[in-house]
């Protein structure tokens, strides 16, 4: 009886999307010394690639330059709990919850937000 | 005495501020940049206190223009008390920009405001024991229903009285090493500085930092000093040796610490968090497929009520503004003064007053969108459509408001961060087709394309826009390169914005484009007027053609003759440098037909016959609806480009290249119309 609904329509309409589609997977360096595509060992890997609903924290903001500096005054330091609320409708930014608040992030700086599963 | 205010964006400082300021307050611009600066007097128990509104920041780090200016404030001039508007339902946050005040060793007092939403959510808070452990008195206050003014302000008094809080002996642990390393250089500043402007731990920890700009504001010989020169960078070494992720991870880590610390102390929940309201309203309001088609349908509400609703005051002004001149025409004896007063300035300046009405209704609705919260998630709905032209998310508003009038939406742009991102904003928003075009258009296109004037309207509003998104990408990758603020923009949870603070942040912003647009409106409309008054031959005015403006408006049409242009036309487009809805009454009084300047479905009535009858073909008509869509913005929005920019440089260029722009694209209209064989 559920062979015949396509559920991955169902859960489109009622919100419960998939994040972006993660990179290729090229396993070269990427552009924050980052391998694209490969998670590493312990499970780490960016926040643009988290989906919905995914039990994460931040193991530690890559990059630098101001934003660098920015996000972690915004409360996006290394051990905090995040979840990713959602995408926008053009996949970009995303929505995510971080101590208590609501940021939205586009997915370039998303990319420098490293996170790894908490542990059930 | 002097009090600022301080605080993140969003925790309602600017209520707060409102309430205890109430009328009393003055607007101005921060020196030597485009940032607000409100001031306002509030009397306490004899004693005069001058608050000043800062912009909201979240930290004092010096990242963008707005935290520049609140940390420069608060180490240059210094206010006798600072009051930290924290944002009781988002406590972790805004208490870091708490700690570094602290550090900074201000006389603080707390405003704890939304102490209602965050009761509501279920939490309690031992306001007296975070008093104990920042050092600080924290008050509890609700600015949008006014509660808690009474005891700030007697907290405030206090404080000030006192001298200093306690805040500077309360420190933050920063580990071993990186105490070791704050109190070498603590050590080696005593000795080389006196009578310092902030605490010598501070500096030495913006110094570790990395902050240059700290050192020139308060110690700036010691800028130069080659000890501090070879000091500094050893210490930053060993500390990145030992700190691989970085010196900023640590610094940032240890006072979220201080923070957690202090709110296990104080904070306790008794029922779960009810926030997840926000949240479920959000699934709606920004949802992959419905969001976009319900914001436009809000953006939709908002114009139709601004027409609507405005409709009928504005024909009572209309009115009243009519009245006003034929009465004052009727007192004053005939002659140049009669004609300046009624022609002139109630003319010039009754037709801007005319859109009142409208422009309350706009920042009404744009208020409500702000304080609501909503503003934010169109930010965020809009942003990638934004990035590809170059633009930043918050950039949308402002665009869109750009269809009923330029002078707003270039004041809107005060919400981006970034200067780069306000500067293309303004740039591009005066090629979007505003409301006192469509006077032109309906004239233009009812006269020359009599069946099809409606779409031939709609498509100079399509190519508006896309003339903005093409200057916009074009301006990005030339003029304007660097890359603009990053997003990371909070959002914040939904609030039921009150009347009150929605129709004061309204009266704010109306009133502020009433006098200053009011003022240079009246010194514009004088002055067309003089040079269409004059020069007088027998004690009579001029024809039309002789005097000043005329022979301007002949002088050039050599430049615009290529487009086919008569010289009405020409001075039509001199005298819609005031406001473009001038076009039409100018030609209405060039031909002779008066005030009636309507054209009807079918093309009649006496200014379209006489349009029709000068010998403009409609190649040459539609060149003139693109060339006012597109040239030199009308004198309010340059008022205000100037304004917002402060720079005569971008408000020229805004003129120069429109312009250019303008009989760039009218040129080519003709030419290629011509040789398709449309044209004359």
């Amino acid at each position: 009886m559920h062979k015949g609904i396509n559920w991955r329509f169902f859960n489109v309409l009622l919100g419960r999307s998939a994040g972006a589609k993660p990179q290729p997977a090229t396993g070269a360096p990427g552009r924050f010394g980052y391998r694209w595509g490969r998670q590493q060992a312990d499970g780490e890997k960016p926040l643009s690639h988290c989906h919905e609903g995914d039990n994460i924290f931040i193991r530690r903001v890559a990059g630098g330059g101001p934003i660098h500096r920015r996000l972690l005054e915004m409360g996006l330091i290394p051990g905090t709990p995040i979840r990713v609320i959602k995408y926008a409708p053009l996949k970009d930014p995303l929505e995510c919850e971080v101590k208590g608040y609501h940021v939205a992030l586009r997915v370039a700086e998303a990319q420098m937000i490293i996170v790894a599963p908490a542990s059930p | 005495m002097r009090v600022g205010l301080v605080g993140n964006p969003n925790s309602g400082k600017t209520t707060l501020f409102n309430e205890l300021t109430g009328a009393h307050q003055k607007v101005g611009n921060w020196p030597g940049v485009t940032v607000e600066k409100k001031e306002g007097m509030r009397r306490y128990r004899d004693r005069d206190l001058l608050f000043c509104d800062l912009p909201g920041t979240y930290s004092l780090s010096a990242f963008s223009l707005e935290e520049t200016l609140v940390r420069d404030y608060l180490i240059l001039d210094p206010p006798d008390v600072i009051v930290q508007v924290v944002d009781g339902s988002n406590l972790e946050r805004n208490l870091y920009l708490t700690v570094q005040l602290i550090e900074l060793g201000v006389p603080l007092v707390i405003a704890l405001n939304m102490y209602d939403e965050l009761q509501a959510r279920g939490y309690q808070l031992d306001a007296k024991l975070l008093s104990e452990l920042i050092g600080a008195p924290v008050i509890s206050t609700v600015a949008s229903k006014g509660y808690g003014t009474e005891p700030l302000l007697a907290a405030v008094a206090q404080t000030a009285q006192a001298g200093s809080s306690r805040s500077g002996e309360i420190r933050v642990n920063y580990g071993l090493e990186l105490e070791k390393e704050i109190s070498a250089l603590e050590l080696w500043l005593q000795g080389h500085v006196q009578n310092l402007a902030v605490p010598l731990r501070w500096l030495a920890i913006r110094l570790l930092e990395g902050d240059r700009d700290a050192l020139l504001k308060v110690a700036p010989d010691l800028v130069g000093n080659d000890e501090r020169q070879k000091l500094l960078p050893r210490s930053q070494d060993r500390l990145k040796k030992l700190y691989p992720e970085g010196l900023e991870t640590l610094i940032a880590d240890r006072r979220y610490g201080f923070i957690a610390g202090a709110l296990q102390e104080t904070l306790k929940r008794s029922i779960p968090d009810r926030r997840e309201y926000s949240e479920k309203i959000d699934r709606f309001l920004t949802h992959r497929l419905l969001g976009m088609p319900l914001f436009l349908l809000f953006l939709w509400l908002l114009f139709q009520a601004t027409f609507r609703f405005g409709a009928a005051p504005m024909g009572w002004i209309e009115t009243a503004v009519a009245w006003l001149g034929t009465s004052l025409g009727g007192i004053l004896p005939a002659g140049p003064l009669n004609d300046l007063i009624v022609n002139g300035i109630i003319g010039g300046v009754g037709g801007v007053v005319v859109f009142l009405p409208n422009i309350l209704i706009l920042f009404l609705g744009i208020s409500l969108l702000e304080d609501s919260g909503y503003m934010a998630r169109a930010a965020f709905l809009m942003d990638k459509l934004m990035h590809a032209i170059g633009l930043h998310g918050k950039s949308f508003i402002p665009l869109i408001m750009g269809f009923g009038c330029g002078v707003p939406a270039i004041m809107a742009t005060r919400t981006l961060e970034s200067r780069r991102d306000r500067l293309l904003t303004i740039l591009i928003i005066p090629l979007i087709s505003c409301s006192a075009r469509l006077p032109v258009y309906i004239l233009f296109a009812g006269t020359f394309f009599p069946h099809r004037a409606g779409n031939v309207i709609f498509l100079l509003y399509i190519f508006g826009v896309l003339m903005a998104i093409g200057a916009g990408k074009l301006f990005s990758i030339s003029l304007l390169r660097a890359k603009g603020a990053p997003f990371v923009m909070e959002l914040p949870p939904y609030r039921m914005p009150t009347l009150r603070t929605s129709v004061r942040h309204m009266w704010d912003r109306a009133s502020q484009y009433l006098r200053k647009m009011g003022t240079v409106i009246l010194a514009a409309s004088v002055i067309v007027w003089f040079l269409g008054a004059f020069p007088r031959s027998n004690g009579e005015a001029p024809r039309a053609a002789d005097s000043f403006i005329g022979q301007f408006g002949q002088a050039i049409s050599p430049a615009l003759d290529p487009l086919g242009f008569n010289w009405q036309l020409d001075v039509s487009l001199l005298t819609g440098l005031v406001a473009k809805e001038v076009v039409v009454s100018t030609m209405g009084v060039l031909y002779g037909v008066g005030e009636d300047n309507s054209a009807d479905a079918h093309g009649g009535g006496a200014l379209p016959t006489a349009l029709r009858g000068s010998g403009i073909s409609p190649l040459s008509a539609l060149a003139f609806m693109l060339f006012v869509l597109l040239y030199s913005p009308c004198l309010a929005a340059i008022t205000a480009i100037w304004r917002e920019t402060g720079s005569w440089k971008w408000t020229l260029f805004s003129v120069g290249y429109q312009t250019a722009l303008a009989w760039g694209i009218a040129y080519a209209v003709v030419k290629i119309g011509s040789m398709a064989g449309l044209g004359p």
